[in-house]
């Protein structure tokens, strides 16, 4: 998801007016929050969410390992949404990026929100993993957690409904002072002391919450905080009683093949609507030949391919329960082709089309 | 006649650790064999060998008169087998599994016969991955039974059934439900080979097994 919305926000800011200044930045400053948004579960997965975090609790292990290894994956993961913002904003300007400021500036901007994102996330962890736990009644925390939980999941998981939101929005509003400064930097207009002093201490302030914060928030939350989660994720899923499978299943012959494609069903989402994703973007691209359009087809036939992720995942289960069936590896082959075969067919009907016109 | 289960010479080394060696083992139709011997004795990597997850350095291993390297479509089909720890794959329902397994061996039987065999009742219709460990060993128990009570048996091709500790976590009714049904097997034309620990041998005692122990069997091989 991180890639995808990269091109989109890189094809966005292509394709501006080099001279809508403003429009660029108001581009970034909103663009930049939602690549780092669609990874952050993934990125702070790890911390409280992830089962093995929980296996892992029945043994001796201090809370602050706990939270070193969870950074670990954070670590991996802010670089690899972070490479991604930077190579789509860089690409977007790349013809200007040799003495425009104002291009300069842009990146400049993205940078510093990314630094201050990759020190407040882990802090959104640790507030949900102090927030996430059982306080006395009556008590200020307690009546918070009731109140906006709305009853209808446990009041100790209520905080990991609002703490991404809050985290991101926190990490905007300390980048903000650093990402103006630059800006009026890159204008000509003189500096700001004060507010090159709110842009210093937003940067401070970031880096006290990961360094000094987190690691005690974490510490005092992460026993209760991961069971409570566990719980409600049940409380919340309810009887696993997935909807039926689509009845053209039927029609595949070969059970291990059906297997597979009802597991890509079942673990990707929407993927009905996915495929029609693609087929508007398809249409879209076929009508007027335009190489934003072809970019946007690629992020279409990106959001069909990329959470069979999943099925990579468990790949590994499924070739141990098949291993000693009487089949042999082709469904696995016929797998693939299925899901390459639509976007294989859009861009064949896109570029069957540009070639008749 | 074909047997369930012939294994000649089979022989299996990891690195220099010789874990099997020359291991000779015959199943009769309508027997039961427990596969015995401490932790490390090789029982796991002897079943490896005969379900096709491990590759013998040498031997030959026929299942239901089928060789498992020269024709292993045919070998698998005559074979079913319960491992130890049972992983079911995501997003798929009890029910589903069972479907998959009655497909894969192209069993006849009613789906509701297989359902009614695991006793888990409306829990089929829920992920199987919200199952718990016993739920999960009875679940794979019936589904790997799937086409064993009709089909074999008309065929008149022997069948092995193997099973990697089969009671671990199952209660005593479900215990006694699945010695019914390891019967079943037996009196359908088909061998049991069990690897079992000392407290789960009474539960299959009504079977009358016999004792195949590779400590016994290890104690045989040259000194390294």
């Amino acid at each position: 998801m991180p890639a995808l919305c990269a091109v989109i926000w890189g094809t966005a800011l292509a394709g501006l007016d080099a001279h809508a200044i403003g429009t660029q930045r108001t581009l970034v400053a909103v663009g930049g929050p939602t690549v780092l948004l669609s990874g952050l579960h993934a990125r702070l997965y790890s911390y409280l969410h992830a089962p093995w975090r929980g296996d892992r609790l029945v043994q001796p292990i201090p809370p602050d390992e706990h939270f070193i290894i969870a950074s670990r994956t954070h670590r991996a993961g802010w670089l690899r949404s972070a490479a991604l913002g930077t190579l789509a904003i860089v690409l977007s300007v790349a013809s200007r990026l040799d003495g425009d400021p104002i291009a300069l500036g842009l990146v400049a901007d993205w940078l510093v929100f990314a630094l201050i994102a990759w020190a407040t996330e882990p802090f959104i962890a640790a507030a949900s993993a102090w927030a996430g736990r059982r306080f006395p009644s009556p008590s200020t925390v307690r009546q918070l957690q009731d109140a906006l939980g709305g009853g209808w999941t446990l009041r100790e998981a209520v905080v990991h409904l609002y703490g991404p939101a809050l985290g991101l929005g926190l990490a905007m509003v300390l980048a903000l002072p650093a990402q103006l400064a630059i800006d009026q930097a890159v204008d000509g207009m003189p500096a700001h002391r004060g507010l090159f002093g709110a842009a210093v201490l937003g940067v401070a302030i970031a880096m006290g919450l990961r360094w000094l914060a987190a690691p005690r928030l974490y510490r005092l939350g992460v026993f209760e905080a991961v069971p409570f989660l566990a719980e409600a994720t049940k409380t919340l899923a309810g009887p696993a009683i997935p909807d039926p499978p689509p009845r053209w299943l039927r029609w595949l012959r070969d059970p291990s093949l059906r297997l597979v494609v009802l597991q890509f069903y079942r673990l990707t989402p929407v993927p009905n609507v996915r495929l029609i994703v693609l087929a508007v973007g398809t249409v879209l691209a076929a009508r007027n030949p335009s190489a934003p359009l072809l970019v946007i087809l690629a992020a279409t036939a990106l959001v069909w391919l990329v959470p069979a992720q999943a099925l990579v995942r468990s790949r590994p289960v499924r070739a141990r329960l098949l291993a000693p069936l009487p089949t042999d590896g082709s469904p696995q082959v016929a797998a693939l082709a299925l899901l390459f075969a639509p976007p294989l067919l859009a861009f064949g009907t896109v570029f069957i089309r540009w070639s008749a016109l | 006649m074909t047997l369930p289960l012939h294994v000649l010479d089979v022989t299996k080394a990891f690195g220099r650790h010789q874990v099997l060696s020359g291991i000779d083992l015959d199943i009769e139709v309508g027997e039961t064999v427990v596969l015995t011997g401490p932790n490390g004795s090789g029982k796991s990597t002897l079943l490896g060998c005969i379900c096709g997850t491990v590759v013998p350095d040498q031997g030959t291993i026929q299942i239901g008169g089928h060789d498992l390297r020269l024709a292993p479509i045919l070998a698998r089909a005559a074979l079913r087998y319960l491992p130890q720890e049972i992983e079911v794959p995501e997003g798929v329902t009890g029910s589903e599994y069972l479907a998959f397994f009655r497909d894969i061996y192209r069993g006849d039987e009613p789906p509701q016969d297989l359902a009614m065999r695991t006793g888990l009742g409306t829990a089929l219709h829920e992920l199987a991955t919200t199952y718990s460990v016993g739920m999960r060993r009875r679940l794979a128990f019936a589904a790997n039974l799937a086409g064993v009570m009709v089909r074999e048996r008309s065929k008149g091709r022997p069948l092995l059934v193997v099973l990697d500790e089969p009671f671990a976590g199952i209660d005593a009714d479900g215990r006694a439900e699945m010695v019914r049904a390891m019967q079943g097997v037996l009196a359908n034309g088909g061998g049991l080979l069990v690897a079992a620990h000392d407290r789960d041998l009474l539960d299959l005692e009504v079977m009358k097994p016999r004792r195949f122990d590779l400590a016994v069997a290890r104690r045989a091989l040259p000194s390294p």
